[in-house]
């Protein structure tokens, strides 16, 4: 899900980090980095599983893997797909391909009873990589994050700080992906500086 | 801290959590024949139990999903959990069910629900 900068749609042009003025600073061996990872479009499906045509639809665009287990997601192609409850998911993919997405899942899914909504602008996504940062994770989160049980794959809906966000670890390394509302990003991402001074922190842009 | 399983996210704290008051209390039909006292007692009259309790949970934080609880009031000891659709299956559980007073009609066979394949 590289950003591609050449088509992004108008609802995904902005960041609501962009006050922040994120620019890249800090050593380039730190052992945190942070970074928003900007231009994902982002969708919310609903829907019954007990409903046959709902499920075939789904499956034929977001893979055999659907649904997720829950507090799980999976990647299929350039579509992560994110389990939130027993009838709602979450979808991202790269911006550009959005609409192409959006206007397939709608025809799929045209005679079942489903929503599916475009919210793009909603949240926006921090990612927390290096090996101290689980610690700054737990300063603020009541979740056992070890990787022994949060392992790749996992997601989990939880308040960080003040902030309620949907936790994603997204390979073996200690990377995380943090999906914040975009009125509490600004907030995070001040919190997640914050928790991140006492170590050799790196802010990329 | 009481430490609550909900039944799609496993043990959170209960800071996580937005509590629904007593379980299987039947909102009156707002029908003609409803009145003001038998509204207010729906709304305000609460049984104030010490012992066991059914009671709802919303996982506020997490998969925003309502569930039911059967908690002990006085060690906050939770018993058993689950769906809202449901009746506890517990044999405690089964008899708070049966000694609410504030529970009009019969207990009914629990039924089917959606399950997530």
């Amino acid at each position: 899900m590289a950003s591609n900068d050449k088509t992004i749609g108008p609802a995904t042009k902005t960041s609501p980090l962009e006050t922040k003025l994120i620019s890249n600073k800090g050593p380039t061996d730190a052992e945190i980095t942070l970074k928003e990872n900007k231009h994902i479009g982002k969708m919310i499906l609903r829907g019954s599983l007990s409903e046959k045509k709902f499920i075939t639809s789904t499956k034929k665009h977001l893979s055999q893997q659907f649904p997720a287990s829950p507090n799980s997601f999976y990647d299929h192609t350039k579509v992560r797909v994110i389990w939130l409850g027993p009838d709602e998911w979450l979808i991202l993919t790269d911006a550009a391909e959005l609409n192409t997405l959006k206007d397939d899942l709608t025809r799929a899914l045209i005679k079942s009873h489903s929503a599916l909504v475009d919210v793009s602008d909603n949240s926006t996504i921090i990612e927390i990589k290096g090996r101290y940062s689980r610690e700054i994770l737990m300063k603020g989160c009541s979740l056992d994050i070890h990787p022994s049980v949060f392992q790749t794959g996992c997601s989990a809906q939880i308040d960080l700080g003040l902030a309620n966000i949907i936790l994603l670890k997204t390979a073996d390394e200690p990377i995380y992906q943090i999906i914040v509302r975009a009125s509490f990003a600004s907030y995070l991402w001040d919190w997640l500086v914050d928790a991140a001074h006492e170590f050799n922190v790196r802010i990329e842009n | 801290m009481l430490h609550i399983e909900c039944p799609w996210c496993g043990f959170r704290d209960d800071a996580e959590f937005h509590y629904g008051g007593e379980a299987h209390i039947t909102r009156p039909d707002p029908s003609t024949t409803l009145t003001d006292e038998k509204f207010s007692e729906y709304l305000f009259s609460k049984t104030n139990t010490k012992g066991l309790l059914l009671e709802r949970w919303c996982h506020r934080s997490g998969c925003r999903r309502w569930f039911n609880v059967l908690r002990n009031t006085i060690t906050n000891e939770i018993l058993e959990v689950y769906p809202v659709t449901e009746k506890p299956s517990s044999k405690q559980g089964k008899e708070t069910y049966e000694r609410n007073w504030r529970r009009k009609s019969p207990p009914k066979k629990t039924p089917k629900t959606d399950e997530v394949k």
